[in-house]
């Protein structure tokens, strides 16, 4: 059993292409996808044309939209550009400052803003509804001086300074925030990217991974291993023990990896270790149960990745369940992926040990069993052919 | 040699370029694995992310729980007036549940019932009256939608309103040549409105939806999936010691080569075909046909180019397969396939444009909200498309004569 399993690693590790694609590639994706989902978390992309040359007011409204926190902006050189741009998807919403915004404003003219969008774009009236809110607190001056001047007879522009004097005696309403969210919430960036690569990583590993058993099955070494003297299940012990090191070893790398660089708080370490384990034990079943279905292995590379992507995607490893709706959500729970993440994010958030993970483990270890029995039984067939 | 034999190597020599096709297709339908790239792998990956992000198409509603202790106007005026007024398509975006008491709002936040909830507090609009406002409260819970940001938004909006009114009342009762304060005063001020206004522009016929977006984002994987059929299946010939018996038969290498790549092309097609077919039925606009053809040709014509390639770095099939994949995933993520452009940071869109799926998916989406120059919106996107096809195709083609020639000595 034990050279069986050697022999597998031994595969593995001499061939450095294996080595790159096994360990050292994840860390690019986690970086990448880590990056891309903490630097952003629940905000709309708008893009901004700004002609606001000489234009203090105009430069302060760009600023403002600039900086509230709901929206992630981008400036665009020209109004074709943010066209191109929204018409893409690059930008949910557009907005162009005109010139001559400010000018208008002091003097007591309204002026318009066009607002680019595709049209039903829900998330784009959120867009809209930030900006305007930005400009409503931006020219709480203007208007009162404009109607203090519409009373009074007064110059617009003595009575906008004299507002802008004013301001700060006038008590506006404040809005306290209190967040209600329970502990277990999912915040994104490498706490989700990094459970989520191993977690995908470790099943398409293990898939990919079944290729080299088919060649061993059709080349003829697994039919002279059984009728050598030992038992069937020690020929299936060394195969799923070599692609259990592999993947617990690429687990262990990827989880201190991230620890490591990116400050990721697993939780309990006995239960992460179990919860890993369970995920390594099912990653290598499946090989094998791909493994001895495997036709030739043109069928396991072209099946194998393909279903890697699509059981991570509906296993919330590519984007969270949260945001794909309580349908979507559901079905990605027919998913080792998706236990096994809610396991990790309950873990990372603190909310618990091997205890809290029990549930999950246990629907993990079932799928395995499942697995298990359909590979044993693929096996015998192959064994008996 | 006999004029006969020469015939017969002419013969056999065309018929070769036929039977490693016929061979091709025969194994890739005989392991299924080129019905699983064709149909299962693209209609399959498209299907998912169209089920995930389909709440683009159906358009956020935001649902929104209020707790009103105040009996004023002010309060009266911001949960009958301000939160029915914002639209999206002309119909409001924002559905309201009032709740009796802080507990049970704070209740439905948690679960998720509303995506959060605003208490106006006693006493507030009396407290507006007198300058010494009670805090408006807005409690959130652990929902991403974009009810949270809707109701922050509202929320500053109004109560710079209400400093607006506040403001200009005291501006024009105050100094010299003030207006009296009188209730007509009060009244104007409370009806001031913005001095900016925003006009909608509308880019392009339709909106890009999930589908449209998708479809052509995971045919792009198809297409780099079915793009290895060609090389993966040399290093297999090359493994089995069948490529040498081929080339050995006086075939022309480049025949082999074209043979191959063909079956990868069409396998890329019939994905095409498949999956705009089907997308299509549900409704979905891709755009102009003939644009679309064309850029689904150059399209698979890179990144057949692209898999060949990495597959042909790799010494075995397995590291081929490990290598692709990989390759496929870095280039996915990085161009945009997976998670909608509007939802990736700076960054990630500028690398994208050096990925020629970035540029694809860029072009699909042009097309499928409807732009008036089609021709024009794609033209950028095949240049780029044919300079990745010669970049990567050229090696390609040198690697594969070593290969065999490597065989045959």
């Amino acid at each position: 059993m034990l050279v069986i399993a050697v022999n597998n690693l031994r595969l593995v590790v001499r061939q450095p292409i294996m080595l790159f694609t096994t360990i050292v590639l994840p860390f690019a994706i986690i970086t990448i996808v880590g990056i891309a989902l903490g630097s952003s978390p629940n905000q709309v992309t708008v893009g901004i044309v700004a002609n606001t040359a000489a234009d203090p007011l105009g430069q302060k409204l760009v600023a403002g939209i600039e900086a509230a926190p709901a929206l992630h902006t981008t400036v665009y050189a020209t109004d074709a550009d943010l066209d191109r741009a929204v018409r893409r998807g690059e930008v949910v919403a557009g907005v162009i400052v005109p010139s001559g915004y400010g000018a208008d404003l002091l003097s007591g003219q309204s002026t318009q803003l066009q607002f680019v969008t595709t049209p039903n774009q829900s998330t784009a009236t959120t867009a809209r509804a930030v900006i305007s809110s930005v400009i409503s607190n931006q020219v709480i001056a203007v208007q009162a001086g404009v109607f203090s001047s519409t009373q009074t007879g007064r110059s617009a522009t003595t009575e906008i300074a004299r507002a802008a004097t004013l301001q700060s005696q006038v008590v506006t309403p404040t809005v306290t925030e209190d967040s209600v969210a329970s502990p277990s919430s999912l915040s994104l960036g490498f706490n989700y990217t990094g459970p989520a690569n191993l977690t995908l990583f470790i099943v398409i590993t293990s898939l990919t991974s079944a290729s080299a058993l088919v060649l061993t099955r059709l080349s003829g070494v697994t039919r002279r291993m059984y009728v050598m003297p030992m038992a069937r299940s020690t020929v299936l012990l060394g195969e799923f023990l070599g692609r259990f090191i592999t993947a617990a070893a690429q687990a262990l790398v990827i989880i201190g990896f991230c620890a490591l660089v990116f400050q990721v708080h697993w939780g309990d370490p006995w239960a992460v270790a179990l919860l890993t384990a369970t995920l390594c034990t099912f990653g290598a079943v499946l090989g094998m149960l791909v493994g001895f279905v495997g036709k030739s292995t043109a069928q396991v590379v072209a099946f194998g990745p393909p279903i890697g992507v699509a059981l991570g995607m509906l296993g919330g490893c590519m984007w969270p369940l949260d945001i794909t709706g309580s349908i979507m959500t559901k079905i990605g729970h027919v998913t080792p992926h998706a236990w096994a993440m809610d396991g990790y994010i309950r873990l990372i958030n603190h909310a618990g040990g091997v205890a809290a993970t029990l549930p999950d483990i246990g629907i993990i270890l079932g799928m395995t069993a499942i697995f298990a029995g359909l590979a044993a039984v693929a096996a015998r067939r192959d064994r008996t052919a | 040699m006999s004029k006969a034999s020469q015939t017969s190597q002419k013969v056999s020599s065309k018929g070769v370029f036929r039977a490693v096709l016929g061979k091709e297709v025969q194994h890739g339908l005989r392991d299924r694995s080129l019905l699983i790239l064709v149909i299962l792998v693209p209609l399959l990956l498209a299907g998912i992310t169209t089920l995930a992000f389909g709440q683009l198409d159906r358009g956020e509603s935001v649902h929104l729980g209020v707790v009103n202790h105040d009996t004023g106007n002010l309060s009266q005026i911001l949960v009958g007036q301000v939160l029915p007024s914002l639209e999206s398509g002309n119909k409001p975006l924002i559905s309201t549940t009032t709740y009796q008491d802080d507990a049970a709002a704070e209740a439905a936040t948690k679960n998720g019932t509303v995506a959060a909830t605003i208490i106006i507090p006693s006493g507030f609009t009396a407290g507006v009256a007198a300058g010494d406002p009670p805090a408006l409260t807005l409690v959130t819970g652990g929902d991403t939608s974009i009810g949270v940001p809707v109701a922050r938004a509202i929320l500053t909006g109004y109560t710079a309103q209400i400093s607006t009114v506040a403001l200009a009342i005291q501006v024009a009762t105050s100094g010299p040549g003030a207006a009296p304060a009188s209730a007509t005063v009060n009244s104007a001020a409370a009806d001031l409105r913005d001095p900016v206004t925003i006009d909608d522009v509308t880019a392009g016929q339709r909106s890009l939806s999930a589908a449209g977006y998708f479809a052509p984002s995971m045919l792009i994987l198809a297409l780099f999936f079915s793009g290895q059929i060609a090389a993966r299946g040399l290093v297999a010939e090359r493994e089995r010691r069948t490529l040498t018996r081929i080339l050995l038969s006086s075939t022309p290498f480049w025949k082999v080569i074209a043979a191959k790549a063909a079956v990868a092309f069409g396998a890329a097609i019939a994905s095409a075909v498949l999956m705009f077919g089907v997308f299509s039925l549900t409704g979905t606009v891709f755009g102009s046909w003939p644009v679309v053809a064309v850029l689904v040709l150059f399209a698979a014509a890179a990144m057949i180019s692209i898999s060949s390639l990495v597959v042909l770095i790799a010494r075995t099939e397995e590291q081929a397969g490990s290598l692709s994949t990989v390759m496929i995933f870095v280039l996915a993520i990085v161009g945009g396939n997976f998670v909608p452009l509007s939802q990736t940071p700076q960054i990630l869109e500028r690398l994208a444009l050096f990925t020629p799926n970035g540029w694809t998916t860029r072009a699909f989406a042009d097309l499928s909200v409807g732009a008036s120059d089609p021709w024009g919106v794609v033209a950028p996107a095949l240049w780029v498309l044919l300079g990745f096809t010669v970049a990567a195709g050229t090696p390609v083609f040198v690697l594969s004569r070593r290969m065999a020639r490597s065989s045959v000595v």
